[in-house]
């Protein structure tokens, strides 16, 4: 694979990731920031699921519920905890990740809502993973 | 000839160099040396929240150059050390191995030692604490209220004072936290059911100034406390090293890695390599004292001594630790001010024939949400959000136990070959000590979750994680190879003194350091009067 095609999909991960964690487009130094760090810390590494994701974005939220479950450390899920270490750590979207001044009763009610979700997500998602790992 | 020679700018160096040089003793001190001249300018002197929305290179110092602030993996020894603080580690991997899968290592070439990342609790002993040491607590007290005075200590005369003792040199503590607040409040209501349960709970006595002190300024409460030294007011060796340095009879020598020791009729050699061009160069002096950190002096003494494949003890603090959500904080707004130290402190010890269990509160922010997140098993996005709900109310415990030797405790030194020499560690505690460490745990989070903390999980990072190594060369009165005498020196030798942690074993669930710089102070002053 050339060098210039490499970029672009991380390039498009990037984008695809960023609109999952935060639900816009990232900024261009994020984009070059993970190109970056992908050569760093990945060597430029790609796997199944890390593909499917880029090329069908729809299903990364399942897809990565099921990897959480099944492979914490998978390529997928370091490659998201760094575009979201990546955006924490800029001004612009650290309001994302900041936390707000208090907890209240009604959020623990949301929290129980949102794990709830992320429960059934990862129901809907193991199977997924398990699926595109034997089909590779 | 120099009077003495110290090996080390950690904790234990600074403080035993300190009576020697004040006494007007001529002191060199050896030292590799490694200091961050990368981050540390970067980091403003702004509050966290503060620079989080407003710092564009924030980036630089929060996730590393190479993104080395970035964890993957799973939890390990020294995982908490962030960007600015990563020089303390460096270069020991290649200079100083370790061979061990039962025990992680976190060693130091850095100019201040492994007290440049220290979370600055002190703790000084009690006589219990100070079993096997050569001097009780009244003996090593005047020491205390010195080494206090040096480097600045708050801290608060609550239920903890039966624990730790007074300090006349102890300013006022540092303002608590808002979660802080809600469990010292909570434990004000149960306090008599909890202390019959052997549960006692107070402010973290702490090494960082409340007030301005020896030119180093009152705690600022940025909260960022894991990345920046702000205003110099938590304590790190390198503060002393510098007061050192305005002393003519002081040398500091840096960029040198201590290999031997070698006595003659006058006193001893000492041999050490450059860290640039790999020279080798020797030292003479009257004295050498060695404070280059337990694993570190045990490779020195056991290479000078020829004792390789000969195993020490090695004792270090079993360490485990659980996030908690603080339910008192439900409803309550988290003031923004803050520090990023251990809030509060709690010994636990149900009898007397039993060892205490200590404990310390954090308020967790300041290491930013993307390390919490890789711990979570779901999916990311919805972790984000969970993690943002739930961090105004959510704090670390940590567990540290005793640590008695055993035959299945031992580091002994393997000759290199090519390379350096090797320290090959195994530590294998017993089941019995293992369930006992589970036991009490269990039961200090009960007591916890009667203050409204809940813990989420139990988490064990490793044997070693504490990064507490002590008792390869234990204090003996009766003599014996590999130990030292009540004034510290080696047995077997004249003129080699031991100031750092190798010389306690058992070992308190206390926190060494403090008691570390505190005996130091004692060996230096009784060199002192030796070389006087």
């Amino acid at each position: 694979m050339t060098e210039v095609r490499r970029d672009a999909e991380l390039e498009r991960e990037a984008e695809v990731i960023t609109r999952y964690l935060v639900g816009e487009a990232p900024g261009r130094g994020h984009v070059v920031s993970y190109v970056s760090a992908n050569s760093v810390l990945f060597a430029d590494a790609d796997d199944a699921l890390t593909a499917f994701c880029r090329r069908r974005p729809f299903w990364l939220p399942l897809v990565d519920s099921g990897a959480g479950f099944l492979d914490n450390a998978c390529l997928l899920r370091r490659k998201i905890l760094l575009m979201a270490a990546i955006l924490e750590a800029s001004t612009r979207f650290a309001p994302h990740f900041l936390p707000g001044e208090s907890t209240t009763r009604l959020d623990l009610v949301r929290v129980g809502v949102t794990g709830a979700v992320a429960a059934l997500r990862t129901l809907l998602g193991v199977p997924l993973v398990l699926t595109l790992r034997r089909s590779r | 000839m120099t009077d003495a020679i110290v090996v080390g700018s950690g904790a234990a160096g600074v403080n035993a160099a300190w009576p020697l040089v004040e006494r007007g003793l001529s002191v060199t001190m050896l030292d590799y040396g490694n200091e961050d001249t990368v981050y540390a300018p970067l980091v403003p002197d702004r509050p966290w929240s503060e620079l989080r929305r407003g710092d564009e290179g924030q980036a630089r110092y929060f996730l590393g150059d190479r993104f080395e602030g970035v964890p993957f993996g799973e939890v390990r020894v020294g995982a908490q050390l962030t960007p600015p603080r990563m020089f303390i580690t460096a270069d020991t991997e290649e200079l100083t191995p370790v061979a061990s899968d039962t025990f992680g290592v976190s060693e130091s070439l850095a100019k201040g030692g492994l007290a440049s990342g220290w979370g600055a609790g002190v703790f000084p002993f009690d006589d219990d604490d100070l079993t096997g040491a050569p001097f009780s607590r009244g003996e090593i007290d005047p020491h205390y209220e010195a080494v206090a005075e040096r480097i600045g200590v708050s801290g608060a005369r609550d239920d903890l004072l039966p624990f730790l003792g007074d300090c006349e040199a102890m300013m006022p503590p540092l303002e608590l936290d808002s979660a802080a607040e809600a469990v010292l409040e909570r434990y004000g209501s149960r306090r008599e059911q909890l202390n019959r349960a052997g549960f006692h709970l107070g402010r973290t006595r702490l090494a960082a100034c409340s007030r301005a002190h020896r030119g180093r300024d009152a705690h600022p409460y940025l909260d960022m406390d894991f990345w920046s030294d702000a205003g110099r007011s938590v304590y790190r060796p390198r503060w002393t090293l510098d007061e050192l340095r305005e002393f003519d009879n002081f040398r500091y020598l840096d960029r040198r890695l201590v290999l031997t020791f070698r006595e003659d009729g006058e006193g001893a050699e000492v041999a050490c390599r450059l860290a640039d061009g790999g020279e080798r160069e020797t030292h003479r002096a009257r004295a050498v004292v060695l404070a280059a950190g337990t694993l570190g002096t045990a490779r020195i003494v056991l290479r000078s001594l020829d004792r390789y494949d000969r195993p020490l003890p090695v004792l270090c603090n079993p360490y485990t630790y659980a996030p908690v959500v603080n339910l008192g904080m439900v409803g309550r707004k988290a003031r923004d001010r803050r520090h990023s130290l251990a809030q509060l402190t709690a010994v636990y010890r149900p009898n007397p024939d039993e060892p205490a269990v200590v404990a310390q509160y954090y308020s967790y922010r300041s290491l930013l949400t993307y390390k919490l997140m890789k711990e979570s098993p779901l999916g990311y996005k919805a972790t984000l959000s969970i993690m943002r709900l739930l961090t105004p109310i959510f704090g670390v415990l940590g567990m540290h136990h005793q640590d008695v030797s055993s035959p299945a405790k031992t580091c002994t030194l393997r000759r290199g070959g090519d390379g350096p020499d090797k320290l090959a560690i195994e530590y294998r505690p017993s089941d019995g000590e293992e369930r006992r460490h589970a036991a009490a745990e269990t039961a200090v989070l009960a007591c916890f979750r009667k203050l409204g903390c809940r813990a989420l999980k139990r988490i064990r990072p490793g044997h070693g994680s504490s990064i507490h190594y002590a008792g390869t060369l234990p204090y003996r009165a009766e003599g014996g190879e590999l130990t030292t005498d009540a004034a510290s020196r080696l047995h077997g030798t004249r003129a080699v003194h031991v100031a750092d942690g190798s010389v306690f074993s058992p070992l308190s669930a206390k926190g060494l350091t403090f008691t570390i710089m505190a005996n130091a102070d004692r060996v230096g002053a009784l060199l002192a009067d030796e070389l006087g």
